[in-house]
């Protein structure tokens, strides 16, 4: 197999928790008071979200990874399962979720391992990194599992002051090369080390992040979109995370596109789901039937930290000629 | 209410603005501060606290629309009149 090849994302798969709440339901449990949570609902967008506090994280994984891994050819096999998640600490000291997971899934000859570096944009990190590793291992035969989904265990997870209201998801993506589904097209990063911090940074930090934020997301959008040799018009849709509407109404300022590019129907529904976001996002496209065969799509998240991440895809039905 | 009092209102929240952006010593009212990032999406529930404080009236977020943030033209007719 040539190290040219291009990494296809075979399969996206995503799962929800049923149990729905509204956000003014969280007031209480993580200290919102009557200013935030109009703020977070009048201008942020947020309505709903799915949150399970008694759903283990094994649960909540399991289903989209199955789903995903249901779809694996005859003759196929998974080489590596990447557990991509923002929190650094998504489980006890002594419990390896990765590990665990490629038991629960029965991979045990696959090479589990976890990537959280990027926080939110993990996930599309760990599609790049793995299509890295096929092109290493020259496999033809071989896949790459990656699973996202992880619990807002605290409050000091689930709200992100000013910022967002984290949610419980899953989702997985089931990567090879030369495959026939959607084309990973490029994928550009920009961390920015001065917000390190996370959450403790300083007042001005934080002023200089707002104020910047949407010119970050359009740098790597247009810089991403360059090495794929595509310009914003020739995309269909911005597949986003669903940090919040007023974030993404000044990128959407930035980027000089109609609002409708940009997917934010998911936001009201279910919050931001981690490093689940633009997968969450992508199956609802699909099983709504949005996603046209052919077409050019920018899946795109930010990671406290901070990351910046966009990845440009070309769309494939299975079943569908290459184009 | 009298007018001045509307207007050292309004006031206060163009300082406030204002104080967050050294750089810059005027506001006109009719420019977009979300648009223009002088607020951002970080800094909206201090821009409200900002005019509760300057208003002396709690925000009811059911009656109000985010189109009456745009500017402080808009805070001024929909939080100050």
């Amino acid at each position: 197999m040539a190290a040219t090849a291009v990494s296809t994302l075979e399969r996206v798969e995503s799962y929800l928790p049923e149990r729905s709440l509204r956000i003014e339901e969280l007031a209480e449990h993580l200290g919102l008071r009557r200013a935030a949570l109009g703020v977070f609902r009048k201008f942020y967008g947020l309505d709903r979200l799915r949150f399970d506090p008694d759903l283990p994280l094994s649960d909540l994984l399991r289903p989209a990874a199955r789903a995903a891994l249901a779809t694996l050819p005859d003759g196929a096999h998974v080489s590596y399962l990447i557990y991509a998640h923002t929190t650094q600490a998504v489980a006890p000291p002594d419990v390896e979720v990765a590990q665990a997971l490629r038991a629960d899934l029965g991979l045990e000859s696959a090479e589990a391992f976890a990537l959280s570096q990027q926080a939110c944009v993990s996930s599309l990190g760990a599609i790049d990194v793995a299509g890295e590793l096929l092109r290493a291992d020259g496999d033809p035969d071989a896949y790459a599992l990656m699973v996202t989904g992880e619990k807002a265990y605290s409050p000091v997870v689930q709200h992100v002051p000013n910022t967002a209201i984290m949610a419980d998801a899953a989702a997985a993506c089931l990567v090879t090369l030369d495959g026939r589904g959607d084309r990973v097209r490029s994928f550009v990063t920009r961390t920015l080390g001065e917000y390190a911090e996370w959450l403790e940074l300083t007042p001005e930090q934080n002023t200089e992040f707002g104020e910047r934020y949407g010119a970050r997301i359009a740098e790597v959008i247009n810089q991403a979109l360059a090495e794929a040799g595509l310009a914003l018009d020739d995309v269909e849709l911005v597949i986003p995370h669903n940090v919040n509407l007023l974030a993404w109404r000044q990128t959407i300022k930035e980027l000089d596109v109609p609002a409708e590019k940009v997917f934010l129907d998911n936001v009201p529904r279910y919050s931001h789901t981690f490093a689940s976001d633009v997968f969450v996002n992508y199956t609802t496209l699909r099983d709504e039937g949005r996603l046209t065969d052919g077409a050019h799509y920018v899946l795109v998240s930010v990671g406290l930290g901070a990351t910046f991440g966009a990845m440009v895809v070309t769309h494939h039905r299975p079943g569908e000629p290459q184009t | 209410m009298s007018s001045s009092v509307d207007t050292q209102g309004i006031d206060k929240v163009r300082d406030w603005i204002l104080g967050r952006h050294p750089d810059r010593t005027e506001l006109a009212p009719d420019v977009n501060i979300i648009e223009n990032r002088l607020v951002d999406s970080l800094a909206f529930v201090e821009l409200v606290y900002a005019i509760e404080d300057a208003s002396g009236r709690e925000i009811d977020f059911d009656a109000i629309d985010v189109e009456d943030f745009q500017s402080l033209a808009t805070i001024e007719r929909a939080f100050f009149s």
